[in-house]
């Protein structure tokens, strides 16, 4: 198994990956694509630190196990989102959906 | 450096390139089926990275969720979305905020690559090894239904609430209608 800090650095770069594609996307279902890469960026780095540090503890392994839960339910709720703007402004661009802002 | 140590960090690096080139490419895939595509190969390097972690049953569920329902209920999106002109589907926004994003997210790993490898501890360098017989999935479960009972069941009653709350927001406006026009549309279909 490689060193602790290999998983780290894989993990920042899939984090900054996914951050700089939620920044810059202008197709919403890209920028939840993103958004589960972050998720998985941070699922890769709880894994890593609990067989390193904890391996028995089994901590990290839950929290991932919830954080997979919470991203399918997101995951679901933002395509329902995206597909309701669809229909109704005929467009997934989010620069067309400035009017959210109130 | 052993032959192991050597075996392991080539199957590292092989999935380190699958999930990178995976996120690369769903930033930079101009068309956004072609993103999805390259997501699903992002997820599967990440379920290898769980299998060298030794987190078998992860890496089952990265597999079963991520790239059996989270990619294909993308890929239905996308097709319920879709546009005559898919090669154009994946844009950047404006270069202004395209430099301005690029900057946040180099920033961040700069910052926290700089920060976390010069802060090190130094150990743990390597993994503990797991005593003969262990049975994480086992434990994992067992925790799931004895200590953790409260969070499981609540995660249950979260997705539920998000399927009937995708399936309320999701519907049509005027059932038997079809879609509805907007005042500043023109014949849209």
């Amino acid at each position: 198994m490689v060193p602790l800090p290999y998983y780290f650095a894989l993990s920042l770069t899939l984090f900054s990956i996914g951050l700089f594609g939620a920044l810059t996307k202008r197709n919403a279902i890209t920028v939840l694509m993103s958004i589960e890469l972050m998720l998985n960026a941070v699922n890769i780095n709880l894994v890593a630190f609990s067989r390193f540090i904890t391996p028995q503890a089994l901590l990290g392994h839950l929290f991932v196990i919830f954080t997979i839960t919470v991203a399918a339910a997101e995951v679901a709720v933002g395509l329902a989102l995206v597909l309701t703007l669809n229909r109704h402004r005929d467009s997934v661009n989010l620069q067309d959906f400035t009017w959210l802002r109130g | 450096m052993s032959t192991d140590q050597l075996g392991s960090l080539l199957v590292f690096a092989g999935l380190a390139f699958l999930v990178v080139g995976g996120g690369l490419g769903v930033v930079f895939f101009r068309n956004v089926f072609h993103a999805a595509v390259s997501m699903a190969f992002a997820f599967l390097g990440v379920a290898g990275i769980y299998f060298s972690l030794q987190a078998d049953f992860l890496g089952v569920i990265q597999v079963l969720i991520y790239i059996g329902a989270v990619a294909v209920i993308i890929a239905f999106a996308i097709m319920l979305t879709r546009r005559g002109d898919m090669a154009e589907t994946n844009r950047f926004v404006s270069p202004g905020q395209l430099a301005l994003g690029a900057l946040t997210a180099a920033g961040l790993w700069v910052a926290l690559l700089g920060l976390g490898l010069s802060q090190w501890p130094g150990q743990p360098a390597q993994a503990p090894p797991l005593p003969a017989g262990t049975d994480l999935t086992l434990s994992l479960g067992q925790l799931l239904l004895s200590q953790m009972a409260l969070p499981f069941e609540i995660a249950a009653v979260l997705l539920l609430v998000a399927l009937v709350g995708a399936v309320l927001i999701a519907r049509e406006d005027h059932p038997g209608q079809g879609r509805r026009e907007q005042p500043g549309e023109v014949g849209k279909s």
